[in-house]
């Protein structure tokens, strides 16, 4: 009995630990990553100082931001203004604990868990306010009304247009909507949602980019309006801290896509034939769920690199008259379809 | 043929003048101390300053609609308070020289007849101590309020720059006044925006009142840059003073330089040879060209597309490559002298600067797909901060943005200086007088500079790049000189004073088109939200050297 739960706790442990270590590593090298696409969209060469190409730009980067002096600004409020990191970044941690990389390689296999997903994403929103507050300062608190604004309208699109697929899959759990994905036609075109339910990765795909905060949907942080929003006044660690959780939502907001849409650890022709081969298996579908992750996250790039900042209210007007809509439309026509 | 047809458009325009000055001294009398003709198209007044707002409303009714600038002259025994006026309709510039006691210089404000005249008047208080009566805010604009003397006249004493911001630190503290909300109403912000700021191109500040996300009031707030180039010019020579206009609108200073050189050069009744007028052309275009894809990069970067940011600047790079080819600069050339050019262009220049008026169509082409194709920044821009052209012109505007909403204006066509009468070019405009449209101005008129350096290189003469007429050590005579071009960014004039015996000028104003088209921003972007503003703040196309000088 007491050996049961020691084991339980032991695997909790371990399972939080490959989680952050798993995101850690995947958020360091997205910061090279994303520098060097953005530099070669510019026509530049981006890092290629620190290690070959450049790859140890990211530890660089941290020693740098480790050994920055930590300001407070005077008329802060320092508790919230304190708290508020810490909370962005265990806020961002936590939905990545039901999105498993591979079958039972998931931290957490809850029943809810696309529903729990979008509850605790939505949470990170609290931490940014708490910042704009906390910090005392304008631009800070214009960034966290954004955010707010922001999320509100493009939280309510997003959870409808995951309905449409736990209407066909008949469960919440990200292990059954990934098993629901692995077959294929004709054992070559994959059965992936995004063929079931076009319109609803549309808006899943629009509403995640906002949810992240990207180009061109940057605007609680848009440095030409508002410096650097709601983030302005944070300096050393506790800014990094924030990149960090920017940059876990931006690889689980990714991950959410290949899951959803993607047919998570699925692909045809290779995914069969490795079905039986015990740990290689598994080595081969944490591959190719990090190789279509990265393939979302360079198309995500690749927008940032080429598109202009919206308006703040084009944003919301287009998050509440052109998503929700369409969202709601994707609702109907499924259970229509189903129901036939 | 040419010369011929030259004599007599002067003889045409001396009996319009005619007409003009005998009007004047009809209505007038006695109070015309001297009307005269200087030139073709510029025209001479000299009255005793509390005569001034008549005759001031007498020539706004004669279709002088364009209040080009106001400056002051300390002449020690007497000051002069000097206004520019351009009549679009009649393409003459008139100098209004008022003259006003030096122990009381008090004189009436033009603000009611011209709203360009707002800033002006704030500045040659500032500069010179003239009380300009009934200006709505007459304060100082490039100084700080705490500061004290006026530096521009010829008594006053330099002083460490310690001396002067004694007292600053205590102005900062103090904090705006914000009346409190009334019944129903929500509780306004004030928002300093900037001298610090991502999109403030420099050290410009708004001190914005903002109502949620929208703006109820901008205030500009100027100054922060200022080095007080005018009074540095009273301590040096014409030669040395050269390199110091590079220095005002740092990003496009050969035209800075033309403007200058003109206006010595008019002093000196120097006349320029062939092949250096040619390449003073080609080179201002040029000029005309690396401003406007800045330009077109920095709005890139406050719209947060910071692709078009790198886009702008590798094109405009060519044009550095080729001004540094010429002069050995890549940004502050120093390459016009009075008289002509530093040197002659290298030899194979002209090919390679070919190669460019061949290369960069093709890569504006891009630009084309990216901003005329994209939807997000078509909404962005659309229909933002509309400049009615009536008010455009009241607050003298100039440049790309009166082209904008729909004014077919420009120096080059309407008051040719250099040899800008000889080159076909259109005068680009736009009907909206939206940021879009100033951005297309812009845009475009990059493909009609092309197509002046074009022309310029078919005829481009061989000869002499520099006058043997300029002597060595430039000591004009007594006079006044108002030399207008088309600066990229608008009608830049400088206004050079010389008293005949010194080296020096006695007195160097700039008419800066940022300044101008500056102080029309706040008119026309309250009431939108502060994404709408940062795009009209990036479209007025600023640089604070040149603002602040």
């Amino acid at each position: 009995m007491v050996n049961e739960m020691l084991l339980q706790v032991l695997q909790g442990l371990i399972a939080v630990v490959a989680v952050i270590l798993f995101l850690s590593l995947n958020v360091l090298f997205l910061t090279w990553m994303e520098r060097k696409v953005i530099a070669r969209i510019h026509v530049r060469y981006g890092p290629n100082r620190a290690g070959p190409y450049g790859l140890l730009q990211p530890i660089a980067d941290m020693l740098k931001l480790l050994t920055k002096e930590d300001i407070v600004p005077e008329k802060a409020d320092r508790l919230v203004y304190n708290l508020a990191p810490v909370v962005a970044f265990l806020f961002a941690l936590m939905p990545a604990a039901a999105i498993g990389i591979g079958s039972g390689l998931i931290a957490a296999d809850i029943g809810v868990g696309v529903l729990y997903i979008a509850a605790v994403a939505s949470l990170s929103t609290l931490a940014v306010l708490m910042a704009a507050w906390g910090s005392n300062n304008k631009y800070s608190l214009l960034g966290g009304l954004r955010t707010a604004a922001q999320s509100l309208s493009y939280e309510i699109p997003l959870v409808l247009s995951m309905i449409g697929i736990v209407a066909i899959v008949g469960s919440l759990s990200t292990q059954d909507i990934v098993a629901a994905q692995s077959q294929a036609w004709f054992g070559i075109i994959p059965k992936w949602f995004i063929f079931y339910q076009p319109l609803a990765f549309i808006v899943f795909f629009t509403a995640v980019v906002a949810e992240m905060g990207r180009i061109p949907f940057d605007l609680p942080e848009s440095e030409s309006e508002l410096v650097a929003g709601f983030h302005t006044e944070y300096s050393g660690m506790k800014f990094a801290m924030f990149m960090f959780a920017e940059y876990i939502h931006f690889v689980v907001g990714s991950a959410l896509v290949v899951t959803l849409f993607l047919g998570g650890w699925h692909l045809p022709v290779i995914s069969p034939l490795v079905a039986e081969l015990g740990w290689v298996k598994y080595l081969v579908q944490v591959a190719i769920f990090v190789a279509k992750m990265y393939l979302v996250i360079f198309v995500l790039m690749w927008v940032r690199g080429t598109l202009t900042r919206t308006k703040v209210d084009h944003v919301l007007s287009y998050g509440w008259k052109g998503l929700l809509p369409l969202a709601l439309a994707n609702v109907v026509i499924t259970g229509v379809v189903l129901s036939i | 043929m040419a010369e011929e047809k030259a004599q007599e458009e002067v003889e045409e325009q001396e009996e319009a003048k005619h007409e003009l000055l005998e009007e004047l001294r009809s209505s007038f009398g006695e109070k015309i101390l001297q009307a005269r003709l200087l030139r073709p198209r510029r025209l001479q007044v000299r009255i005793k300053g509390e005569d001034l707002y008549p005759v001031a409303e007498f020539l706004k009714g004669a279709g002088f609609d364009h209040l080009s600038c106001i400056s002051g002259v300390d002449y020690q025994e007497h000051m002069e308070a000097v206004y520019h006026l351009w009549s679009y309709s009649r393409r003459e510039l008139i100098q209004i020289n008022a003259e006003l006691p030096r122990d009381n210089p008090e004189i009436a404000s033009l603000v009611p007849l011209y709203r360009a005249a707002d800033w002006h008047e704030r500045e040659a208080y500032d500069m010179l101590g003239i009380v300009f009566k009934g200006h709505p805010n007459l304060k100082r604009m490039l100084l700080p309020e705490t500061f004290e003397g006026h530096p521009l006249r010829k008594d006053f004493k330099t002083q460490p720059m310690s001396w002067y911001l004694e007292g600053e630190a205590e102005m900062w503290e103090t904090p705006v006044e914000v009346s409190p909300p009334e019944d129903g109403e929500t509780e306004v912000m004030v928002l300093n925006i900037g001298p610090q700021h991502p999109s403030t191109h420099g050290v410009a500040r708004l001190v914005t009142t903002l109502s949620g996300e929208t703006v109820v009031k901008i205030e500009p707030v100027i100054g922060y840059l200022h080095r007080g180039v005018e009074k540095i010019a009273e301590m040096r020579t014409y030669q040395q003073f050269l390199p110091l206009t590079d220095r005002t609108d740092y990003i496009s200073s050969i035209t800075n330089n033309l403007a200058y050189v003109l206006a010595v050069e008019e002093l000196l009744g120097v006349r320029v040879p062939e092949r250096a007028e040619y390449l003073r052309v080609i080179l201002s275009e040029l000029q005309r060209i690396a401003n406007h894809l800045m330009f077109i990069a920095a709005f890139g970067a406050d719209l947060g597309a910071w692709t078009v940011m790198m886009y702008g600047f590798r094109e405009r790079e060519m044009v550095l490559d080729l001004m540094e080819q010429v002069s050995g600069q890549r940004l502050l050339y120093n390459f016009l002298r009075i008289g002509g050019l530093k040197e002659d262009v290298p030899p194979g220049w002209e090919d390679n600067l070919r190669n460019f008026l061949r290369v960069l169509p093709e890569r504006l082409a891009d630009y084309e797909t990216y901003f005329f194709n994209n939807e997000i920044f078509i909404k962005r821009c659309e229909g933002v901060g509309v400049l009615e052209p009536e008010l455009a012109i009241d607050l003298g505007v100039t440049g790309p943005m009166l082209r904008a909403s729909g004014v077919a204006r420009d120096v080059r066509r309407d008051d040719p200086y250099s040899i800008y009468d000889r080159f076909d070019f259109e005068v680009v405009t736009e009907e909206a007088g939206d940021t879009l449209a100033r951005f297309k101005v812009r845009f475009r008129e990059i493909f009609e500079s092309l197509r002046i350096i074009e022309q310029a290189l078919e005829d481009l003469p061989e000869g002499e790049v520099r006058s043997p007429d300029v002597p060595k050590v430039i000591r004009p005579p007594r006079g006044e000189a108002y030399s207008r071009i088309e600066a990229p960014k608008g009608e830049l004039a400088y206004y050079v004073v010389s008293d005949g015996k010194s080296t020096s000028p006695y007195r160097l104003k700039i008419r800066s088109p940022a300044f101008c088209n500056l102080s029309a921003f706040p008119h026309y972007a309250t009431g939108e939200i502060i994404p709408d503003m940062i795009v009209n703040f990036a479209s007025v196309d600023i640089v604070m050297g040149e603002i602040d000088r």
